[in-house]
């Protein structure tokens, strides 16, 4: 059984390893990069890709889509001018495999030649008070996703979000805004950082909803909320402190006098 | 890559092979040595701390755990009493408490078995191994709630679905691999605690005497009392 048992986990842990992703281009590409980009649809936070391997010698971007951080750190002036046009806001790495790679570079070179757009650059409107209170009331989790996801302040925080404050696990989200500018809303609607592609991968926000939470996030400001976080840890010391008085009262009558007799007989 | 490999052993291995050991491990104990399921009590040696130690660490981990459970059991229903700031503040800071008062138990616990001399004659390398393994779960549990609040709703998003990706031997680790460090090795010493089931004190959970609560009355007579007085 322990055999068994065993094999079956060395088998699961090898397959995690290497790797099972399906090839499908357009799936890896809404997964990983239509938070940034467009084919086709225009510029986001990074470039409209209709074309790119016109553009770029086609090694040259499937080295730069599997680790982008390299180009930047030696110094390619190509990398340097992304990161410059992309408001310096770099490209995360991904994790993307040279097979995905290829897959995803093949996809644009067939939506280039048919025409066929994907992804787009959100919903263009101003936003109306109505927007900034849903956006608020989401980020909170007052009101739910439609798809389900987990709200915002789980892991961020932003002024005047929550009672006690935003969570700490992901950035302080006031920054985000001057960082994606009006990208932002396509940002949240396609999230391609690595903590949160996975949860909202089948949960995803509706263009509506991650532009209303964008909204709200714009009309935060720039300023980092004040920090809330003493209030916990005094609250759970509190609650030690008086758990400790309850137990001592519960347990006053308990046989303390019989094991005493007993103890030095021991 | 190595990070790679070692997230895959950590979150894909680790658990499997620690729940596999703890099976077999744990059916080849109670087979051949059925009467060793158990705490061992040393109440007669030393009683006073065992008081604040024992007692403070079930009900804190009693707590604590049961939270994981239901998380893992109804994650969506966690979300949804999280969806209120108040409610989530609520339950954090209980899990809090609970979590303090584990680590004031397991503490109490650890000077009992280490310092006191009663005790430790009776005490065993693996008692200390366990104790140490239970402080450090704990010490990354508190971490985690202190410094990457607010866990119960990403444990709820992130976590659960990692776990029951586990127990449905479809793992996906990608869930979790992204965590900062702290989170993970909460994760890694709650396995190691799984694997160091069978091989110590800790078996006694196995066969709590739950049965009690619906079994016939049963009536004690203290013969040697009636005996005196005939």
């Amino acid at each position: 059984m322990l055999r068994t048992f065993s094999r079956t986990a060395w088998c699961l842990a090898l397959a995690a390893g290497t790797g099972l992703a399906a090839q499908d281009g357009e799936a890896l590409f809404r997964k990983s990069c239509m938070s940034c980009h467009t084919i086709g649809g225009g510029v986001k936070t990074g470039p409209d890709l209709k074309g790119v391997t016109t553009r770029r010698p086609r090694e040259w971007a499937l080295a730069f889509i599997q680790a982008p951080g390299s180009f930047i750190d030696k110094g390619d002036p190509v990398a340097l001018q992304l990161l410059k046009d992309a408001n310096n806001v770099k490209m995360p790495e991904l994790g993307i495999t040279a097979a995905e790679a290829d897959a995803i570079l093949k996809l644009i070179d067939e939506l280039t030649k048919s025409g066929k757009v994907l992804g787009s650059k959100g919903i263009d409107r101003p936003p109306t008070p109505l927007d900034l209170q849903k956006g608020k009331a989401m980020f909170e989790g007052r009101l739910r996703f439609a798809g389900g996801g987990p709200a915002c302040l789980s892991c961020h925080s932003a002024s005047g979000s929550g009672t006690f404050g935003g969570g700490r696990l992901g950035p302080q989200l006031n920054a985000a805004p001057g960082k994606y500018g009006k990208n932002l809303a396509t940002t949240i609607e396609n999230p391609a950082f690595p903590s949160m592609v996975n949860v909202f991968a089948k949960k995803a926000l509706t263009p509506e909803e991650a532009f209303q939470v964008a909204a709200y996030l714009h009309s935060v400001g720039t300023q980092p909320p004040p920090r809330k976080d003493i209030v916990f840890p005094i609250v759970g010391f509190v609650g030690l402190l008086g758990s400790l008085a309850l137990g001592g009262h519960l347990g006053r009558k308990r046989f303390r006098g019989v094991r005493k007799n007993l103890v030095p007989k021991a | 890559m190595a990070n790679g490999f070692l997230n895959t052993f950590l979150f894909v291995g680790l658990p499997y092979m620690a729940l596999a050991i703890a099976i077999a491990v744990g059916i080849l104990r109670f087979r051949s040595r059925p009467f060793s399921y158990s705490s061992l009590s040393s109440q007669f040696l030393e009683n006073e701390q065992l008081f604040w130690g024992s007692n403070l660490f079930h009900w804190g981990l009693g707590w604590v755990l049961g939270g994981h459970l239901v998380g893992l059991l109804i994650p969506r229903t966690v979300l949804w009493w999280n969806a209120n700031p108040l409610r989530l503040f609520v339950l954090e800071s209980t899990a809090l408490i609970g979590a303090l008062l584990a680590l004031f138990g397991v503490s109490a616990l650890m000077v009992r078995r280490f310092y006191n001399k009663r005790v430790v004659a009776v005490t065993t390398p693996m008692d200390r191994i366990l104790l140490t393994l239970l402080l450090i779960q704990i010490l990354t549990g508190i971490d985690t709630a202190l410094r990457y609040r607010w866990g119960s709703s990403w444990y709820a998003s992130a976590a659960v679905p990692y776990l029951r990706s586990l127990l449905l031997f479809a793992p996906r680790p990608e869930f979790i691999v992204s965590l900062p460090w702290g989170p993970k090795l909460h994760m890694v010493s709650g396995f190691l605690v799984i694997l160091a089931i069978p091989f110590t004190r800790l078996v006694h959970f196995l066969v709590v005497p739950i049965w009690y609560l619906w079994r016939k009355p049963q009536v004690v007579i203290w013969n040697r009392r009636t005996g005196a007085r005939s």
